[in-house]
């Protein structure tokens, strides 16, 4: 069978400007700048696919077969996606895509951004999110 | 209606403009009759607190409460209203630019903000101009607006600005923290380049800053008539106020509506502001212009002179250094524009508005 990888929504948030893709983990509060050139491949992941079908579409299959594993690795490594097994999931008939780069860039300061307004300071040795004692 | 309001952390009123806009909201509460209570995240036990008080609707202020916050409180399936307090991430674009800075903050904001706006049940802007920016941005976003600012009953009862008073009335105040970023950069901007042109015209021109700052900015900003007194309760605050010739909202970047500038503005202070300073105000001069059938078109702020350039803050400082006249007439005008826009009445039909609206919002 198959793994369908897809991004780990609800928890993984993004947004696309410029070309630049912002993704946010808000299970660890850790951000990643998404390179140029990576919005085909991520557009993909957003619906659900196998790598399969990432290959069979991609107009240049060589360079993604050469960088998947990496690829992989590191989308697993920071939790922005989950694999499962293929069912009846969208994962055939994708448009014919360009594979140009793929990069990711981490940061760990997304506290210090949302501090930039709101003038309450969060309990810093609380980390992300809080452990609440209940 | 029990009405949950969850904040950061406690709410410190003197320390900043979106904890003062969170207390005006919980009075409006109480005078409506409802039952509110405050839930801090950084406390203990806050989540099963806030389902033991059993609320009707909860209120998330700010984006960084609002994304941690949220997967737990939804869980109540109760109205969730998100408090913007103002569109961030459009502030850090402008932030970025005005300073020649790269950085990702702005677009991550975005990020955040679109997930408050989407998920929430209504998100709640401080202006009319905003909430019509924000159903363009964030598509599906249910947004509405309400006065965040409810003038203050002892502002209602101070007398009238008198030509008397303001012969004995001198210098310019800025009331606002440094850790809020146009504070500091529009501060900072004001003492080096604007103030010293305006003493080398107006040489006894002084500027009192009211507010947090710390020791190595006041250090960074010691210049001749310039005086910081750090943080100070709310009677020391209307001294100073009542003492000032002017108020000044020199923000060359910021998105939202000022509290400081209406702070200026009820207590009869005229102002000089840029146009960040005045953000979002033109539409309730605007309303109150159509209650009165006064002629209509691009509002100007009674009590305001809008400033763009340094040499236009130049002048316009110094002519109402040197006016005490226009310094009344521009005074007793933006009170006014106060009384008649932003009323506690005015305050709690917004208050009850946005409650039924969020009611509502549940309910589609």
């Amino acid at each position: 069978m198959s793994e369908v990888i897809r991004i780990n929504q609800p928890s993984v948030i993004f947004d696309e400007s410029e070309g630049v893709i912002v993704v946010i983990n808000l299970l660890t509060g850790h951000y990643f700048r998404l390179g140029e050139g990576t919005s085909p491949l991520w557009d993909l992941l957003a619906t659900g696919c196998t790598f399969e079908s990432l290959v069979e579409s991609c107009r240049n299959p060589e360079d993604l077969v050469r960088d998947w594993p990496s690829i992989r690795s590191e989308l697993l490594k920071h939790e922005l996606v989950v694999l499962n097994v293929a069912s009846e999931t969208n994962s055939d008939g994708h448009d014919a895509w360009d594979y140009s780069t793929f990069s990711i860039e981490p940061f760990t300061d997304l506290e210090d951004i949302l501090g930039l307004d709101p003038i309450h300071e969060v309990d810093p040795g609380k980390g992300w999110p809080h452990a609440r004692e209940s | 209606m029990r009405i949950a309001l969850c904040e950061a952390g406690a709410l410190t009123p003197e320390h900043d403009a979106g904890a003062r806009a969170d207390s005006d909201l919980l009075s409006g509460f109480a005078s409506l009759g409802h039952t509110s209570a405050v839930f801090e995240e950084n406390e203990s036990g806050m989540v099963e607190n806030l389902k033991r008080f059993d609320p009707d609707l909860v209120l998330i202020s700010r984006p960084g409460p609002f994304l941690r916050l949220y997967p737990e409180i939804a869980q109540l399936e109760k109205p969730i209203g998100y408090l913007a307090h103002d569109l961030h991430h459009r502030r850090l674009e402008l932030q970025a630019r005005i300073l020649g800075q790269r950085s990702l903050s702005a677009q991550v904001m975005k990020t955040v903000e679109s997930f408050c706006f989407t998920r929430s049940d209504l998100a709640i802007l401080p202006t009319h101009s905003e909430s019509i920016d924000a159903r363009a941005i964030f598509p599906g976003a249910n947004v509405t607006w309400m006065r965040y600012f409810n003038m203050q009953p002892e502002s209602m009862l101070m007398p009238a600005t008198t030509p008397d008073d303001f012969s004995v009335k001198s210098g310019l105040i800025f009331v606002g923290s440094s850790a809020h970023q146009p504070n500091l950069d529009g501060v900072s901007w004001f003492i080096h380049d604007v103030l010293p042109l305006v003493q080398s015209e107006v040489p006894d021109a002084t500027l009192t800053v009211v507010g947090h700052w710390q020791e190595e900015q006041i250090r960074a900003l010691t210049a001749p008539g310039v005086r910081f007194t750090g943080q100070v309760p709310g009677t020391e605050l209307s001294t100073h106020m009542e003492r000032a010739a002017a108020g000044i909202s020199p923000l060359r970047f910021g998105a939202g509506m000022k509290r400081k500038t209406l702070d200026y503005l009820s207590r009869g202070l005229p102002v000089i502001s840029s146009s960040y300073g005045v953000e979002g105000l033109s539409f309730f001069e605007s309303e109150a212009q159509s209650r009165t059938d006064s002629a209509a078109g691009d509002a100007t702020i009674p009590g305001v002179i809008i400033s763009t350039s340094t040499s236009e803050w130049v002048t316009s400082v110094a002519r109402l250094l040197q006016s005490p006249q226009l310094r009344v007439r521009l005074g007793i005008q933006g009170r006014a524009f106060v009384r008649n826009s932003f009323s506690q009445a005015q305050y709690l039909e917004d208050v009850q508005r946005v409650l039924a609206e969020l009611e509502r919002a549940e309910d589609e």
